[in-house]
């Protein structure tokens, strides 16, 4: 493996400090689930792992009357046992139980799996469907930045050499909301979506109606992709079947999937159509506070 | 490796504070094994995806392998070796005392879930973190938890079924039964795994865990391209890395520069052409890993990149280049069959005909290959590397390549991680050797897991067109096949006849395929051909079942279309036409022993009956997308494809235990337990009284492979025939000494007694003294000739159903219910043959569901489709039809292969039952499966020209 310094800050100065004199031969350690086995499969040659597990900024997990401060290196396991979260933000719920496996998301960060910024990777969608604004640091200050504009390519995003992403924030949910993410995998215990959806919806007082949605797509572009036209083609829509399947085809368009070995570009399409009517529909049962189904399965 | 960078690291590893110096880059998982020497902790998919490294840190499950020593830091840790001290709360440590074991270990060993064992410590400590959390756990909470733990052995069943057992042990909180490890049983007895106490207590070695004081360590480096000329290799900076000891490549192998007894030659290292992606170029062997790798880094290849063929398709072209110069990239076309297959087309009213394909397949043995070399005290050049046949192709193969003789060479099969037929590669114990000859340092060589699938070889690619005709009473009259296998860049039809057969037979070649053509049915005329591919994939070798498990999915969905055109049910079909006692096979064999198929599906039938009552209850409440259905499937597979002596031996030591010995290998499958079972058997002692040895060219010198379900009917036989022969020695000698007629003694676990008056013995070690005072040894061998009906000996038959459920908006699958009948004879050990039919059971399903490997895009171990615990059927029942072979040990047949069989045609008729889709190219991924449903034939690039006439 490539050899490297490795440093372990307690505050968040020191650790931007050592990124601002690395000059983009440092990168960021936080579950470290992902980057020991790029380290060896050489992807990255860093000569610097900032360890930010220690700093407390990044380990905030906090729902306030402004929404939910979710610190970039929380592991996964945090996030879904802490009920104040479960209640609100269910598809980063969805997200964090899905990522890795138990031995995985009890040290793997959402805010790592953002970092990674793989274009299927299991919490973008939930994040920008749910609204997240990611908050960037350097040593000259910080920066917000909508979820949905984080990655930029396979393995890219906004981040400069001297930043680091600390933490993700949410709005608070308006009442009877409802939100879901779900993936598809050929198999049960497959690690990489060949599909991800998520979806978050508002109702109005009969529930019967949307006042808002917001549909995210994983694995089917570059990056994860916020679903503007079909989100939006559900605005002030009657909740029924129709205008599911009308935001499903919505959908479908703005896919841009390609052909690798876990599916072809036309299966992809096929099951991002498949997965945002189930999506939407479980969003919908969740903003109605209907009792969940036992087989929410694939 | 920067030393400068090193940080001192202390944790608490299974209750002792230890201190250590890692690198931030060093994992927990290398610390544990290579700094703390806990080496139960195993290495496999070195990328999080397996499970085998798991242990406890702060009681919670965490993969070594994803964690940077560092961040343990302070933390406590468990592993496999201190679990049970973990348990008692004391300062006890584990040891092979059985009241110290945790009640996972205890479960493992009663249930018989360990089957090679190196996924056992990882699964045991995932699933002791569930049991500390939730000591009252549902099946499917233990299914669950264990879904990111793989194994290739098992198929889960058995170590589910432990975990909930143990879970009843820990509540119950009872003195814990005693595991039947040595009870005097035999067989017939299930009695628990010779090896197993050892395996769940962290203690087996396996290959990548021996060690040898001052070895190196080598690396191999490997193409990137499929096909190239090589200009020049450049080595001279990689040797100036400092730490590097040696360089190989093709220049410096003394000996034959390629595998012997194959053609097209396989080389060692090739000098002027890459033929396949992940070959081996060049090798170093160095002080540290890290070294070699940095070195193999600065080896300079220079070559220019050739076209390259991976698919059938594009091999057969006549515009494609020849891979080897001078030798056409198809072999001739081999030809088997009976009666004339015209004239049974037109005497046939319905004729069904189409083309299907299975993709080339990873064996995926949960350990990757390795090999330790070193010179002895005598200067015998000892290899400890997994072979599955030690003799043929270790020492006589490997010292053709090392230029020395075979007597020279020793080979020890360490603790083997799984075969499956992977281990039949000599490449790296040839590397190894070249280094401990090179540097007179012991070399050790352990393959990664990305360059293990990349680099080792795989089971064929393999097109079908397959044609079936049959009367309108549903009798079939003709079957016409062609069947093209790709053979990758080794083809083993060139392999010169005269050393085909008997101890160079590693290869089962086409006639071995095409004696299975028409699957186990009586058909009167038949036509089948096929030949070999060379392609620039991975090289060819077989995998479980090979041979018989790629044209069931032909002839098995044939079968069912048929029945179908002519409103029969599919079961009807299979037992009009099932081949029985006295039936003669296409290629003229009559099948005159162990014929068991009708009988497997009598067996069947009642299961079958209730499963279609279920299926219509099924379908009337069926809700949207998921849509039920019901598939069987027949087929055979030959057993014992060997014509040659095979031969044990069975002797009394000095402290009087009767110790038997065979060439076979230990691979997971049992024959460690199974042939001491035999043995006792015969003498009617316990089998405390036994010692066995297997798997050392010295110490056991009994040449035979351990491949293609010989061992038991084979091997089995040869050490019931030198038990008998060590028993009649024994009785003979003690009659002497005690002056009775031999026939009046009988055996106990002490020795020999005299059936009237009892107190008249003679001890074993007695026996043994006397022996050697006369001068005489009490060694006597079992000798089997087997020179039977060629190409097959018999035939092992299974039959099965699947009750399964389609998503056809998504194509996925769900596997309800399995029932598998098969036919083993007598059952020598009737819990360890079951953990070998439900490990048949997930590669048949493997096969049918998931498994595919591609040389352009090679994947983990769960891209490539290695079953999970939650891919195998909520339930699965296992029947056994037990027709004893007369020349099988007690009647008992070998069971390792064609267990897996029944699943592959069962799911993918299931799967029309279900939904109307017809799948022809496996695996029947959901992509395919919904595609079929969109009748889109064409979408996997290939065009069917269906036929089915009335």
């Amino acid at each position: 493996m490539h050899d490297f310094d490795y440093e372990a800050p307690v505050d968040l100065d020191t650790a931007l400090r050592f990124f601002a004199e690395r000059n983009g031969s440092a990168r960021v350690l936080a579950g470290g689930t992902d980057l020991i086995d790029q380290i060896r499969l050489g992807r990255y040659a860093p000569d610097l792992l900032v360890d930010i597990k220690k700093l407390p900024e990044l380990n905030v997990l906090e729902c306030q009357e402004g929404g939910l401060r979710l610190g970039a290196a929380v592991p996964c396991s945090e996030i879904y046992r802490n009920e104040t979260v479960v209640s609100g933000y269910e598809a980063l719920v969805d997200s964090c139980r899905i990522i890795g496996g138990i031995q995985v998301q009890n040290r793997a960060s959402v805010g790592g799996n953002l970092c990674n910024s793989g274009p299927a990777a299991d919490s973008p969608p939930s994040l920008i469907v749910l609204g997240a604004r990611c908050v960037i640091a350097s040593a000259q200050g910080q920066r917000e930045v909508p979820a949905e504009e984080f990655c930029t390519g396979p393995g890219e995003n906004v981040l400069q050499q001297d930043e680091v992403l600390i933490e993700i924030r949410f709005s608070s949910r308006p009442p009877r909301s409802g939100s879901h993410y779900r993936r598809f995998t050929p198999r049960n215990e497959m690690d990489i979506a060949v599909v991800g959806v998520g979806a978050s919806v508002t109702l109005d007082e009969t529930g019967e109606r949307f006042v808002d949605a917001r549909i995210a797509l994983g694995a089917v572009a570059p990056t994860p992709l916020f679903a503007r036209e079909a989100s939006e083609s559900l605005t002030g829509q009657p909740v029924n079947d129709e205008t599911i399947a009308r935001a499903a085809e919505l959908a479908q368009q703005a896919a841009r999937p390609i052909d690798d070995m876990r599916g072809t570009k036309e299966f992809r399409i096929h099951v991002t159509g498949v997965l945002t009517r189930r999506v939407l529909a479980a969003a919908i049962g969740r903003a109605r506070g209907e009792e969940e189904g036992t087989r929410i399965g694939h | 490796m920067n030393a400068s960078t090193n940080e001192h690291i202390s944790l608490v590893v299974n209750g002792e504070t230890r201190e250590i110096r890692a690198h931030p880059s060093q994992t927990l998982l290398d610390t544990i094994r290579e700094d703390l020497d806990l080496t139960g902790t195993k290495k496999a998919c070195d990328n999080g995806e397996c499970g085998s490294c798991i242990v406890l840190m702060g009681n919670k499950p965490t993969k070594a392998c994803l964690l940077s020593a560092n961040r343990a830091q302070g933390k406590e840790i468990v592993t496999i070796e201190g679990l049970a001290a973990s348990h008692m709360g004391s300062g006890e440590k584990n040891s092979d005392d059985l009241s110290a074991l945790h009640p996972l270990q205890i479960a493992f060993l009663e249930k018989g879930a360990t089957q090679c064992g190196f996924c056992i410590p990882g699964m045991i400590m995932r699933a002791n973190a569930l049991l500390i959390s939730n000591n009252n756990p549902t099946r499917e909470e233990v299914i669950k938890s264990l879904s990111n733990n793989l194994c290739r052995c098992t198929g889960y069943v058995k170590i589910i079924d432990a975990v909930m057992y143990a879970s009843e042990l820990l509540r119950a909180n009872e003195p814990k039964p005693t595991p039947m490890v040595s009870v005097g049983k035999k067989v017939g007895a299930s009695v628990a795994r010779l090896d197993s106490l050892d395996t769940i207590n962290g203690k087996a070695k396996y290959g990548a865990d021996l060690k040898k004081d001052g070895m190196l360590h080598a690396k191999i480096l490997r193409s990137d391209v499929h096909h190239a000329r090589i200009d020049s290799i450049d080595t001279s900076e990689a040797e100036a890395v400092p730490g590097v000891e040696a360089v190989l490549t093709a220049d410096d192998v003394p000996g034959t520069p390629y595998l012997p007894n194959c053609q097209p030659q396989v080389f060692v290292f090739p000098r002027d052409r890459i033929r396949f992606r992940g070959e081996g170029l060049a090798a170093i062997a160095a002080r540290t890993e890290e070294i070699a790798e940095e070195a193999l880094a600065k080896i300079k290849v220079v070559y220019e990149e050739l076209p390259s063929a991976i698919e059938l398709d594009d091999a057969i072209d006549p515009r494609s280049e020849p891979l080897f110069a001078g030798m056409p990239n198809i072999s001739p076309i081999e030809e088997t069959g009976c009666g004339q297959v015209e004239v049974g087309f037109a005497e046939a009213d319905v004729i069904v005909e189409n083309t299907y394909s299975v993709p080339v397949r990873e064996h995926a043995a949960m350990e990757t290959e390795s090999a330790l070399a070193y010179q002895d005290e005598n200067g015998t050049l000892v290899i400890e590397t997994a072979l599955y046949h030690p003799f043929v192709q270790g020492t006589r193969s490997i010292a053709n390549n090392m230029g020395m003789n075979a007597a020279e060479i020793r080979i020890i099969c360490p603790a083997m991680g799984g075969n499956f037929g992977s281990r039949g590669d000599t490449l790296i114990a040839v590397v190894a050797a070249l280094f401990a000859q090179k540097t007179g340092k012991a070399t050790k060589i352990v393959l990664s897991r990305a360059e293990s699938l990349l680099g080792s070889s795989k089971a064929p690619s393999v097109n079908i067109r397959y044609k079936t005709g049959a009367t309108r009473e549903g009798r079939i009259v003709a079957v016409d096949t062609e069947v093209i296998h790709g053979a990758g860049t080794w083809a083993p039809y060139l392999i010169p006849e005269t050393t085909k057969g008997a101890e160079l037979c590693y290869f089962e070649t086409l006639d071995a395929l095409l004696s299975h053509a028409t699957g186990p049915y009586e058909v009167p005329n038949v036509r089948a051909r096929a030949y070999d591919v060379l392609t620039n994939g991975p090289r060819y070798v077989p995998l479980r079942g090979t041979n018989a498990n790629y044209l069931p999915l032909a002839y098995e969905s044939q079968l069912d279309q048929i029945a179908e055109k002519l409103g029969m049910d599919p079961f009807e079909i299979r037992t009009l036409n099932a081949i029985r006692k006295g039936s003669k096979t296409h290629i003229g064999q009559v099948l005159r022993e162990s014929v068991s198929l009708l009988a497997e599906l009598e067996a069947l039938r009642p299961h079958y009956e209730k499963a279609k009552t279920r299926l219509e209850k099924r379908r009337a409440k069926a809700d949207g997308s998921w849509k039920p259905g019901v598939g069987i499937g027949c087929g055979w597979r030959n057993i014992g494809y060997v014509k040659t002596t095979i031969s044990a031996g069975a002797e009394l030591t000095d402290d009087g235990f009767i110790h038997v010995l065979a060439g076979s290998v230990e691979q997971g499958q049992g024959p460690t337990t199974q042939l001491v079972q035999i043995a006792a058997d015969v003498f009617g002692v316990s089998m405390s009284t036994m010692r066995v040895t297997i798997g050392d060219t010295s110490a056991a010198p009994y040449p035979v492979p351990t491949f293609s379900s010989i061992t038991t009917v084979a091997t089995g036989k040869a050490i019931q025939t030198a038990a008998v022969n060590l028993a009649k020695l024994l009785k003979g000698t003690a009659a002497q000494l005690l002056e009775e007629p031999p026939d009046s003694l009988q055996f106990n676990d002490q020795g020999v007694f005299a059936q009237e008056g009892a107190t008249s013995s003679v001890s074993f070690a007695e026996l043994s003294a006397y022996l050697h005072d006369q001068g005489k040894s009490s060694r006597c061998e079992g000798v089997i000739e087997w020179d039977g009906e060629a190409p097959n000996i018999l035939f092992g038959y299974n039959t099965g159903l699947i009750e399964l459920e389609v998503n056809v908006e998504s194509g996925r699958v769900r596997l309800l219910n399995h029932v598998n009948v098969c036919d083993p004879g007598t059952r020598i050990n009737p819990l360890a043959l079951e953990g070998q039919v439900d490990g048949g059971i997930a590669f048949g399903i493997g096969f049918a569901l998931s498994e595919c490997f591609h040389p352009d895009n090679p994947p983990t171990l769960k891209d490539y489709g290695v079953s999970a615990t939650t891919d195998i059927p909520e339930t699965i029942t296992q029947l056994f039809v037990e027709e004893p072979l007369e020349r099988g040990p007690f009647g008992a047949k070998s069971m390792a292969e064609h267990p897996g069989i029944s699943p592959i045609p069962a799911i993918i008729n299931g799967i029309y039952n279900a939904t109307g889709a017809r799948i022809y190219d496996i695996p029947a991924t959901p992509e395919r499966i919904k595609f079929a449903l969109l009748n889109n034939r064409n979408h996997s690039n290939k065009v069917r020209g269906e036929k089915i006439t009335l």
